[in-house]
């Protein structure tokens, strides 16, 4: 092969690594549908192909390289630093979830979609949480979440295969603490709802003494833990007609994962 | 794994075609800085279209082929705009003089059927895109059915249909494609 067909190669396998990268990073906006997108994310890639294609241009070679360098770079701190979740699972189903950083919630979201788990995972900043009200509470055991436990700096928690049946979800949401990504939380809210599970709508977390008010039917069962009971109190899907359906990324069992920036959701709040 | 997510995987894969693609475009622009755009404009197309790919339905060839017709014609629609230099990349930027040479070269050997190929303007669209394909680009008419997403019932229908239509068109270009379809 000549040099361009060389460099062309280059450039493509470049853009393969990048690609790949920026899946595993979290972002606010939906996957745009490949093939139809008409620049990733603020043109990574320079110029545009448009039309029925959409797709991007390569970066000029030069460029690609530094492109794939610079998050070669980003990869190898987090590596540094160690992994920020791990999933293991039991030998009689137990699966139990580590995560010492709260980064990458995407990440997460997939490593447990791999141990058959689906689960919807947001990490706000300090002082930030999740409206409870996150779709109908599934689940068979009641008190699930009562197992969250401090790990080093981060958090552990285990649960059987029971307790997120199929249709069920895992949704956890987590306040950062003054440490941030990798200092211990401020809370952290664990629930399994079933069917539908409505976006994350970030709300201001209510200081120890004000009490479990502004958190609907939550109850606080100790510093920074927020479980969320069966309590029978029927379903609570939202009625508002607002945005629901959870964006589904590309081969996954409806995965979704976002970060809240605290600057307030996009969502109405019917 | 698949091809946008293996540069392995990929790294064959291009290998087994890159020549073909080469040549696919060069049958069909005289320019060397476009035709090396294009050649990598098919490429990226590839990663993104790398999930629609499904082994065994025709083959990686047909496929590919598929892809690269849509990247021309998506060219040729944009024909119409001025710039050309603006926004536009990656493939001429990678070839130095040696591969400007060599590009010429390649166009210079596709010009009969880039001749041809312009012939085929006047066709209907459905029995242009099948005849291109067996008659400029050598396919099988099975691989040509399976490039355009159609039966090969209907591929041959209109293979026939197009030969008939260029058999009233009086010109070296026209006979020319009769005689390789």
């Amino acid at each position: 092969m000549s040099s361009f067909e060389e460099r062309l190669l280059s450039a493509l396998k470049s853009e393969i690594t990048t690609r790949t990268a920026d899946d595993m990073t979290m972002t606010s906006t939906p996957p745009a549908p490949a093939g139809r997108q008409g620049g990733r994310q603020g043109g990574r890639l320079g110029g545009r192909l448009g039309g029925r294609l959409g797709g991007r241009r390569l970066a000029v070679a030069v460029a690609g390289v530094a492109a794939a360098a610079a998050t070669v770079v980003t990869l190898n701190a987090t590596v540094l630093q160690g992994p920020a979740y791990a999933v293991t699972k039991a030998p009689d189903g137990t699966v139990s979830v580590r995560i010492s950083a709260f980064t990458d919630p995407g990440g997460l979201v997939a490593e447990l979609g791999r141990h058959g788990v689906k689960a919807v995972v947001d990490y706000l900043p300090e002082g930030r949480t999740c409206r409870p009200e996150r779709g109908r509470t599934g689940g068979v055991l009641g008190r699930f979440g009562s197992d969250i436990r401090r790990d080093g700096d981060g958090i552990s928690f285990s649960f059987t295969p029971g307790q997120v049946p199929g249709r069920s979800t895992l949704v956890l949401a987590v306040t950062k603490g003054p440490d941030g990504d990798r200092g211990l939380p401020s809370a952290i809210s664990l629930q399994v709802v079933e069917g539908e599970v409505a976006p994350c709508v970030a709300t201001s977390l209510p200081l120890p003494s004000s009490g479990p008010g502004g958190t609907g039917e939550g109850k606080d069962d100790g510093p920074g833990v927020v479980t969320h009971e069966d309590d029978g109190s029927g379903p609570t899907t939202r009625e508002d007609g607002g945005p629901g359906p959870t964006t589904r990324e590309d081969g996954g069992p409806g995965l979704v994962t976002r970060e809240n920036n605290g600057s307030g959701s996009a969502q109405s709040t019917g | 794994m698949r091809l946008n997510e293996d540069p392995a995987a990929f790294e064959a894969f291009y290998r087994r075609h890159v020549d073909a693609v080469l040549r696919f475009v060069t049958r069909r622009v005289s320019d060397p800085h476009l035709a090396a755009d294009l050649t990598a404009d098919i490429f990226v197309a590839v990663l993104d279209s790398a999930h629609t790919y499904v082994p065994g339905r025709g083959g990686e060839a047909a496929w590919l082929y598929g892809i690269a017709r849509n990247v021309v014609s998506a060219q040729y629609r944009r024909a119409a705009r001025e710039s050309r230099a603006g926004g536009r990349l990656a493939g001429r930027r990678l070839l130095d003089d040696d591969d400007l040479t060599r590009m010429e070269e390649r166009i210079d050997a596709g010009r009969r059927m880039r001749h041809a190929w312009e012939a085929l303007a006047g066709l209907p669209e459905g029995e242009r895109a099948v005849l291109e394909l067996v008659a400029i680009d050598q396919l099988s008419v099975k691989e040509a059915a399976a490039a355009l997403g159609i039966r090969q019932v209907t591929a041959r229908v209109r293979l026939h249909r197009a030969r008939r239509a260029l058999r009233d068109v009086a010109s070296p270009a026209s006979v020319y494609l009769e005689g390789q379809a």
